[in-house]
């Protein structure tokens, strides 16, 4: 929506603190993957190697391993690398279907007919209904184990109905605005307005709700173990990995500590790049010429 | 009545019949002037400005006085006493606690203009007063006074939960899981199990040491004295006419033939039906002797009467539809002849049960026993390490070596009666070869490529022995230097060649015919323990060459793929009775075809069989434990199972009791007779049998 | 009224399919609510199949849910299969104890983000907004059950400032007066509701802040300034509106959370909710009471649809407009 640009002044902090941010996150965050990619290369043991089950279980940070070993043996440092592998595949893979598919099934059910809308909404809150356990339970019964892949597309599937909740009623209430019909009136198709005037109403909210949703799905892809749904040993996950920890919460801290810290700063930056690639477009659009 | 002025403090005194006054604890707030009148040397004393402590509101002596509206709850006083306290009875009456659970023994409770009295009679007061941890305080508008609560102990002894609650007052037990009925004909779970033992008796309880061959091992209950027939056929029981349902009537004859009939009937379909298995029928000779006949005769007939039929009202339950029984009044509100009564029963929050003061085998030393369900296992041994619950029964890791370094709580080890141990599928087609697992060869080479000790100790550390076999350390005719398979790595790696499973030089898997070596090991997700063996016995085979895939699966899922035999390996867990042969029996004897009991792997041996039912029918007490020795070496020179672990059971208990009697299979056994120490355990008690090796 | 009507058959088509799909997906999954212990002898084959009769387990599943949907009707919830207890008095002491300990983290969540995202969305560059919101979004990171670990470690244990568990003091709850019980219960309330609070919190405050951040810069607002409204008017009768939508469906979006959601947490807190009695009931094959849970909870969302509908018309009359127009566009 073309308007008037903020005062100057104004944006030009905005703009700063953001880039400041900014680029931090983005530091971090490319951190993260470069480390998931290279996770074979630079890490010190296999991943899944119990070293020695009697004398290394909860070894405390030492040389020989740098962020200490856990109540197997395995080192530490070892799978949080493969761990950023897993989890960062099935947090963003989910997120994304969850999110996509959301956003598809809000959208149409927002533009089409109010017998569409109702009746897709309809589905959407029956899905709402059935207890998540319940689903995950059939699947695990009818697929046994999952490749990390198939478990984020199953994450992302459990989690659409609330996004398209979400996209539906932020549809319906900006196609009502006064601009779109405008837009309509004027002979725009209907695609074309929805891209060109409902969709950068979506980028925020969306995006807010984005970084959550990667939160939520780090942390249940870890209670999915429970169910035997998720990661299996020895594979490594953040998750799984502050599971396994729990017991020793009070022994050896540490077990518990490095997996959170990694999953809380790597959905910190996500969501502060996320939050900066949509300032990024809403200057776009609120632009003045000539600035 | 006087304005209120700021306050420091207060600090309660109490008096144990004497003029000797004694600290009891210390109570902070402020807003409240206290003016004092005292008698009998109590000191008063209010300070000017209100900033300067008060000494005492004091009973010392017969009579305390203060016209400051403090409420004093009496407990445990010994003494008539009588507490002139200060005006806004209404507001305060009813948040006065004084009072007895006993009929006849309520104090008396008087307000006049002048304040309210609460006196009581001499005598001990079995009233458990119950003080908010934190002091309730109240505005009573026309007066700008604050109420406060104040307990005193005429006995020392405050216990952590709250200031002043009596030592004896209320045992609470942290339990995972809420009790499932409370009706002994349908209870399952352990839970239920402990409050039925308290609520209901048996004709016959064990002594400490438990013996199932004959009668030696018990001592009498609910009957005084019982008679073998010449031909050991029957047995006539001779009740206590001292026994009294908690309503009041008088146990009888009629009760006891009423009780079993319900535990067999179809209707109620009760899970230990089959614990009756022999028995012909249980008829009433008079109003205070039943007697219970045998088809044949057993060595553990005694046993088996005295520990299953626990006794129900029939007066109460003949009436009530036998399908419909667990939704019944009844089952909401059992009457048993227990050393407990029922009070409560808040589902899945908690079960309280009062003393039953006027029981024939006397008053037990709690007032009331309260369960709590605690599901999250590190919330509950917070709970006990703080105080606010008095047992858990079962600590491990972290909570354990937190509670043996606390004073306020001892870690009590009783017997165990669990084994787990590895099932392996004999009827399973296992990497292309038809029937893998029913090889003698295969299994020891399966058996000898574990580090057991190790995993022991990595996974529970000190609170688990290695497993020795389908039994327990503590079982008939165990011997614990029997011949084992040991871990010896090479050995096994070598029989694996033998068998034709060769290292694959690219892949480092062992491979026969060019399939892997590879089984699919289910795990329970209930079991964190057996998580752990999982994930270690994975790493351990993987060495070797060979692959295990782990399936955690619901317990759901995981007990239907048992009984359906859809698995390769499984890890399993089985808790013993203290009678081997029923359980013996049902993992481990030979299936009669589609019959397989627990025996989920399908493991046979007719030699087996054949000792096992020898000792059955054997009456001599050590020839019985020969052939269960002779049996158990069998099946372990045979690795019918891979055994792994026998748990250790510590209970952490708070220090001021002192618990006796906690055995393997009922840690509660002798609870109504628990003792109470007051005295607060400086040091950490010597734990009775922790220091044991396994 | 036609409106109504629509929106309470929408209630009752989202229950009868849910429930359905729910029947049918929990008899799909293997395991037998009679049989679930491999570790110590229980009933006899006769015994289980005896009762498998009973409760008309061996019936065809269709036969079963036409039997259950014939009971449902009459209102006949049947008994829980593993207590024994009728579904419906279970239930209803269940969803109270997870009303009253969602509900209060629901209203602390609202309180709580909606201040702090109003805070990061108005005054960006304020420290206490910047820092609150990360803070919140770092805690709303830690998986539940260990930021209730925590709590209950540093607040219950450590410092003695709250009861571990459960929601009430058990000797209290028999003997006490009202108000101590009512004193008693709020005191175990406390720490639970927190931990809610502070993961919902979370996600309120991000779409707040969003929502907030993206109005600013337009139009009426620039007008509403500078026709010499304060900065408050502005804020309160020209922004907040509009930046209510998304802020309002993600909070209905949390209601059905109020009857089965918080699993971890009551849990953790050993509080007996309706999220602790669906797990237990779904791992024990509990049908009956599984199929109770899953109608309350499809008509707690179904109703929370409706009601976060209802305020988003209120907030846009434009709304209503197009949904009386058959929504065509």
């Amino acid at each position: 929506m073309r308007g008037i640009a903020m005062p100057h002044r104004a944006m030009r902090y905005l703009a700063m603190h953001h880039l400041a941010t900014h680029r931090a996150a983005l530091v971090v965050l490319a951190l993260v993957v470069a480390a998931a990619l290279l996770a074979p290369f630079i890490a010190p043991y296999d991943p899944a190697v119990q070293l020695d089950i009697v004398a290394l279980r909860n070894a405390s940070p030492s040389i020989a391993h740098l962020l200490g070993t856990d109540a197997y043996s395995r080192d530490i440092l070892s799978r949080v690398l493969f761990g950023a592998r897993t989890s960062l595949l099935v947090a963003f893979l989910a997120t994304i279907v969850a999110t996509l598919l959301g956003s598809i099934w809000g959208g149409i059910a927002a533009s089409g007919r109010g017998s569409v809308g109702t009746a897709m909404m309809l589905l959407v809150d029956v899905v709402r209904s059935v207890p998540r356990l319940l689903l995950f339970l059939v699947a695990v019964a009818l697929m046994g184990a999952l490749t990390p892949t198939l478990l984020a597309i199953l994450l992302g599937a459990a989690a659409w109905p609330s996004t398209s909740r979400l996209v539906f009623a932020l549809v319906r209430d900006t196609q009502s605005r006064p601009f779109v019909e405008a837009a309509r009136s004027s002979g725009a198709t209907r695609a074309r307005v929805f891209m060109k005037h409902v969709a950068p109403h979506l980028v925020s909210p969306l995006t807010a709700s984005g970084a959550l949703l990667l939160a939520d799905v780090l942390a249940l892809e870890s209670g999915l173990s429970f169910i035997g749904l998720g990661v299996r040993a020895p594979g490594a996950s953040w998750g799984t990995m502050v599971q396994d920890a729990l017991p020793y919460l009070g022994s050896a801290w540490w077990t518990a500590a490095v997996p959170c810290v990694c999953l809380v700063v790597t959905v910190l930056s996500a969501a502060a790049v996320a939050d900066s690639l949509r300032n990024k477009a809403v200057r776009a659009e609120t632009a003045v010429p000539g600035q | 009545m006087h304005e209120a002025r700021a306050l420091q403090h207060i600090q309660m005194f109490g008096n144990r019949g004497t003029r000797h006054r004694e600290r009891l604890g210390q109570l902070t707030y402020g807003g409240v002037g206290v003016d004092e009148a005292t008698e009998n040397g109590t000191s008063g004393g209010v300070g000017e400005g209100g900033k300067h402590a008060i000494e005492s509101i004091g009973i010392t002596g017969n009579h305390m006085v203060t016209s400051m509206p403090t409420l004093i709850v009496l407990r445990k006083c010994t003494r008539q006493t009588a507490v002139n306290m200060g005006s806004a009875c209404k507001y305060t009456v009813p948040n006065l606690y004084v009072g007895s659970t006993e009929p006849g023994r309520q104090p008396t409770l008087e307000c006049d203009s002048a304040g309210i009295y609460a006196s009581a009679q001499p005598g001990e007061f079995d009233a458990p007063i119950i003080f908010p941890l934190f002091p309730t305080i109240m505005f009573a508008p026309r007066y700008h006074i604050l109420a406060v609560f104040v307990t005193l102990a005429a006995c020392s002894g405050t216990d952590s939960r709250s200031a002043a609650s009596s030592a004896t007052d209320v045992l609470t037990i942290a339990t995972p899981a809420d009790a499932d009925a409370l009706i002994p004909q349908l209870v399952q779970s352990t839970q239920g199990k402990q409050a039925t033992d308290m609520l209901f008796d048996y004709l016959a309880q064990p002594t400490s040491t438990l013996e199932t061959v004959g009668d030696a091992g018990f001592k009498p209950s609910l009957a005084s004295s019982w008679a073998w027939s010449s031909d050991s056929l029957s047995i006539a029981f001779t009740l206590t006419s001292k026994a009294r349902w908690h309503d009041g009537q008088p146990v009888r004859a009629a009760d006891v033939k009423f009780s079993y009939a319900l535990y067999v009937d179809p209707a109620i379909a009760s899970p230990h039906a089959s614990n009756f298995e022999g028995i012909d029928s249980v008829s009433v000779r008079d109003s205070l002797t039943a007697v219970v006949w045998w088809k044949r005769r057993n060595p553990e007939q005694f046993y088996q009467i005295a520990t299953s039929l626990a006794i129900v009202p029939e007066h109460l339950l003949a009436s009530e539809p036998r399908a419909t029984l667990a939704q019944s009044a009844y089952a909401q509100h059992p009457v048993g002849s227990g050393r407990y009564r029922f009070e409560q029963w808040a589902r899945d929050r908690q079960l309280m049960l009062t003393a039953d003061s006027t029981n024939f085998r006397g008053r037990p030393t709690f007032k009331r026993v309260v369960w709590i369900v605690s599901a999250d296992p590190t919330a509950a041994s917070l709970s006990v390490l703080s105080g606010q619950a008095d047992v858990l029964e079962s600590v491990r890791g972290d909570a354990f070596v937190n509670a043996r370094k606390s004073t306020k709580v001892r870690t009590v080890e009783y017997g165990s009666l669990d084994y787990a141990f590895m099932v392996l599928n004999s009827e399973r087609t296992v990497g292309g070869n038809r029937r893998l697992f029913g090889d003698r060869a295969m299994r020891v080479a399966l058996t000898a490529a574990l580090n057991r000790p190790a995993m022991v100790s990595n996974a529970l550390d000190s609170l688990g022995a290695v497993a020795l076999g389908p039994f327990t350390r503590s079982a008939t005719g165990v011997d614990t230097a029997m011949r084992q398979i040991a871990f010896d790595a090479a050995r096994a790696g070598l029989t694996l060649d033998s068998l034709g499973w060769k290292t694959d030089a690219v892949d480092k898997l062992r491979k026969k015919n060019g399939k892997a070596l590879r089984f699919e090991l289910l795990v329970p997700t209930a079991s964190a323990t057996r998580l752990k063996f999982g994930v270690l016995i994975q790493a351990q085979l993987a060495s070797m060459g060979v692959t295990v895939d782990l399936a955690p699966l619901d317990q759901g899922m995981f007990v239907s793929r048992l009984e359906k035999g859809d698995f390769d390996a499984a890890l399993n867990m089985w808790r013993t009775d203290p009678s081997p042969v029923a359980g013996l029996r049902q993992v481990w004897a030979s299936p009669h075809g589609q019959e397989i009991g627990a025996n989920y792997g399908r493991y046979s041996s007719k030699s087996f069989d054949a000792i096992v039912d020898s000792a059955a029918v054997e009456f001599s007490a050590a020839k019985r434990q020969a052939l269960f020795r002779k049996a158990y070496q069998l099946i372990v020179e045979d690795a019918a199972g891979i055994w792994l672990y026998e748990p250790r059971n510590f209970a952490a208990i708070n220090s001021r009791i002192e618990p006796t009697g906690m055995r393997a299979y009922a840690w509660w056994a002798d609870l109504a007779d628990w003792n109470v120490t007051s005295a607060r355990v400086a040091n950490a008690p010597a734990n009775t049998a922790a220091n044991a090796k396994p | 009224m036609t409106y109504l009507l629509r929106r309470l058959l929408h209630i009752l088509a989202v229950v009868i399919i849910s429930t359905s799909l729910g029947f049918f997906v929990l008899h799909v999954v293997p395991g037998d609510p009679l049989g679930m212990s491999t570790e110590q002898a229980g009933r006899s084959a006769e015994v289980r199949q005896q009762l498998q009769t009973q409760y008309g387990l061996d019936q065809p599943m269709l036969t079963q849910y036409a039997v259950f949907v014939k009971r449902a009707v009459v209102g006949d919830w049947g008994n829980s299969l593993s207590s024994g207890r009728p579904v419906t008095v279970a239930l209803k002491e269940a969803l109270a104890n997870s009303l009253m300990l969602s509900g209060t983290g629901l209203f602390l969540a609202v309180v709580l983000g909606m201040t702090i995202g109003a805070l990061q969305g108005w005054k960006p560059n304020s420290f206490a907004g910047r820092t609150l919101g990360s803070t919140l979004t770092a805690l709303y990171v830690i998986p539940e059950f260990i930021l209730a670990i925590a709590f209950i470690f540093l607040f219950a244990y450590h410092w003695s400032l709250f009861p571990i568990g459960g929601s009430a003091d058990p000797v209290l709850s028999v003997i006490g007066s009202a108000t101590q019980q009512l004193r008693d219960r709020v005191w175990h309330l406390a720490l639970p509701a927190i931990t809610l609070a502070i993961g919902w919190g979370a996600a309120v405050a991000r779409q707040q802040r969003n929502a907030l951040l993206d109005v600013r810069g337009e139009d009426y607002v620039r007008t509403a300034r500078a026709k010499g409204l304060s900065e408050r008017m502005v804020f309160f009768q020209h922004v907040l509106p509009t930046a209510l939508t998304p802020v309002v469906v993600v909070i209905g979006l949390m209601l059905p959370v109020l009857v089965g959601g918080a699993v971890v947490v009551e849990t953790v807190f050993a509080w007996p909710g309706l999220g602790s009695l669906l797990l237990k009931a779904i791992n024990a094959r509990d049908y009956p009471m599984v199929s109770g849970a899953i109608v309350l909870t499809g008509v707690v969302v179904a109703a929370g649809s409706l009601l976060t509908d209802t305020v988003l018309v209120a907030l846009n009359p434009r709304l209503r407009v197009a949904s009386a127009a058959g929504g065509n566009s």
